[in-house]
């Protein structure tokens, strides 16, 4: 019985129809973060080879882990595996550990993605210009009307 | 609209937008961003409900009888494929439960919450439900009348009702007896598979003779009762039990599987597991009290004791359509619907189809073949609305995981001349696995729903 890749998309859609809202609000932590990084470093200066390399290293943490536990998870073992299986395996691992990492990035992002902060200039200029000397106030136009009443 | 009318839109929007604060730029960016968003939302609809753009004009009225797995997935499809269609689905069931799952629930693999759901979550809002059963078929008068006396008029009718179980057929058996005095039973309710599940649990701690049988004639899935003897041999090397059980399987026939690879597998398989085959012992009758079972053999009646036996009733189509005028008269689908086996189009009422276990077809019983059979079903009677040539679709595809081990499974699926047909050629069907395994016990489900929605 041939599958079409929309029959799999509907497949796919029913194995997470109960985890949608989840799936939904995580990547909109993710988008709300990506987005938060951008603005943040505007002006910065960041790095993004440390982020990555991380998300790297957290996905292959999460393949390994898959590797090692889908069988059992399964209800299944090591030994109930041959050939096509194994390939399988390190499928789905592959799988988990991408998505875990492409969940991951706008994290690791925010942890470790900045490396300097911008000289806040407004702050500055305050430091820079002389204390002006106390005079007496100048009446507003809206106070002097008032007095002249 | 006028020029006049335009000027006035526009000063309506420019107002609209200083009031809140927004800037006709900041306006333009918004709407084409929601757009694209609407853009892609409809075209991800419209990819998976392909066949909306292309809905069959028609007034027809449509009756469908039984909300099962065939019925709902027709009615998804019908609903979605014509347009003016006066659909009716009649099945007093507001309850669905994915039967697939439980062999498993019977093993103790699932819990039976897994399989409970509701009939109403895809019943299409288009769609008339009925909440009674047709007790009476008048297919020359293209009626059907239900068991509270309501008679529904038709241009068409789809019968999807599925079969009945027959505990009567075995003397001394019934429903209620199921979970009590060593029997068991995975072929009806989620809460009897189970109570099946507790007598298993027993019987695989403390061991004991375990009677295995099977009907003659057609039944759904007959790769259950095999699933079930196999799955509970293989708790007990789990639990290290093994050898405090004796085990039989006892099949009506000469044969374990219609499959004839699968047969031989099987045929080798039960052996090296001291699992014995007792051929031709269909079960007669059973004497709870004194927990024996009495199989009609060739050679007279044999009568064994047993601690725990798996009791898988014969099947029928159910009594209503049985004794209709849309049942085959004749051997081998005598009481079935009658239907042509390519097209599922009733070979004396054009204006009547077929889909699922009610189906006089020589194939088995199962979801897979209903994920098979309704496609063509549906497109069929499609085309008699619209007086266009039939489409001889179905080949008779049938599948069953065959869980041979709690872990491993094989995925045998075949068509009515009992050749292999994968639907993934990389799984080998002719051994077992772990990926069909995980199938049967993560995905075959999501497929499942996929099927009553009509998407696969
Ligand atoms: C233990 C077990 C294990 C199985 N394992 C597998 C498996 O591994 N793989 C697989 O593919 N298949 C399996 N199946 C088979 C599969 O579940 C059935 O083939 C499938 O459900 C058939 O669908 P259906 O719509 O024809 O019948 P059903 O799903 O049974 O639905 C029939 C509906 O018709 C209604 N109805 C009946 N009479 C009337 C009437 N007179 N008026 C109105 N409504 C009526 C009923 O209330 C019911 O809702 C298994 C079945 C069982 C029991």
């Amino acid at each position: 019985m041939a599958f079409s890749i929309l029959g799999l998309l509907a497949v796919v859609l029913e194995f997470f129809r109960g985890w949608l809202w989840f799936i939904g609000l995580f990547l909109l932590l993710d988008f709300a973060l990506t987005f938060y990084f951008l603005k943040r470093s505007a002006g910065c200066k960041t790095c993004w080879v440390l982020p990555a390399y991380v998300t790297v290293g957290f996905g292959v943490f999460i393949f390994v882990l898959a590797m090692i536990t889908l069988p059992t998870i399964t209800k299944s073992s090591w030994a109930a595996l041959s050939g096509i299986d194994y390939l399988a395996l390190i499928g789905a691992s592959i799988g988990f550990g991408t998505l875990f990492a492409i969940l991951a990035f706008p994290f690791m992002l925010n942890l470790l993605g900045i490396r300097s902060r911008p000289r806040p200039t407004s702050q500055a200029t305050r430091t820079e210009t002389p204390p002006q000397p106390q005079t007496s106030p100048q009446p507003q136009p809206a106070m002097a009307e008032k007095i002249a009443d | 609209m006028s020029s006049q009318d335009e000027k006035h839109a526009k000063d309506a929007v420019t107002r609209a937008l200083k009031h809140s604060g927004l800037s006709r730029r900041d306006f333009l960016k918004l709407s084409s961003g929601g757009a694209l968003l609407a853009g892609a939302a409809a075209g991800t609809g419209g990819m998976l409900y392909p066949a909306a753009a292309r809905a069959v004009p028609t007034n027809a009225r449509i009756v469908i009888v039984g909300a099962g797995a065939a019925g709902l997935s027709c009615a998804t499809r019908l609903a979605r494929e014509l347009d003016g269609a006066d659909i009716t689905l009649i099945d007093r069931r507001q309850d669905h439960y994915y039967q697939p799952g439980l062999t498993l629930v019977g093993t103790g693999v699932w819990q039976t919450e897994k399989l409970l759901d509701r009939n109403r979550r895809y019943v299409p809002s288009n769609v008339n439900w009925i909440h009674d059963m047709v007790a009476e078929y008048d297919p020359d008068n293209n009626r059907v009348v239900t068991e509270t006396g309501r008679a529904v008029d038709y241009d068409f009718l789809m019968v999807a009702t599925g079969l009945q179980v027959n505990y009567t057929a075995i003397d001394g058996m019934s429903e209620n007896l199921i979970g009590h005095r060593g029997v068991g039973c995975v072929y009806d309710k989620p809460e009897l598979a189970e109570r099946t599940w507790q007598l298993i649990d027993q019987f695989v701690n403390e061991g004991g003779v375990g009677l295995f049988t099977r009907p003659r004639g057609d039944m759904k899935c007959a790769g259950a009762p095999l699933k079930v003897t196999m799955l509970v041999e293989s708790r007990m090397k789990e639990r290290g039990t093994r050898d405090r059980a004796e085990m039989h399987y006892l099949p009506p026939g000469t044969g374990l599987f219609s499959q004839p690879h699968t047969d031989d597998f099987l045929r080798k398989n039960f052996p090296e597991r001291s699992i014995h085959i007792h051929w031709d012992h269909p079960l007669k009758a059973i004497d709870p009290e004194r927990k024996t079972a009495t199989f009609a053999t060739p050679l007279g009646d044999e009568t064994l004791d047993y601690d725990f036996i798996h009791v898988v009733p014969p099947m029928s189509a159910p009594d209503s359509l049985r004794n209709s005028e849309l049942a085959a008269r004749e051997i081998p689908f005598t009481g079935w619907l009658e239907v042509d086996r390519f097209t599922l189009q009733h070979k004396r009422y054009p204006n009547v189809f077929g889909a699922g276990d009610i189906n006089g077809v020589p194939i088995g019983k199962t979801a897979a073949s209903v994920k098979a059979q309704v496609p063509v079903a549906v497109e069929n009677m499609i085309r008699t609305i619209q007086g266009n040539q039939l489409n001889p679709g179905y080949d008779g595809y049938t599948s069953c995981p065959l869980i041979t081990e709690l872990g491993q499974a094989i995925l045998v699926e075949f068509d009515y001349d009992l050749k292999m047909k994968p639907s993934f050629p990389f799984i080998s069907p002719y051994q077992e696995h772990w990926v069909p395994w995980v199938m049967k016990d993560r995905l075959l489900l999501a497929a499942y729903r996929a099927m009553l929605r009509g998407r696969i």
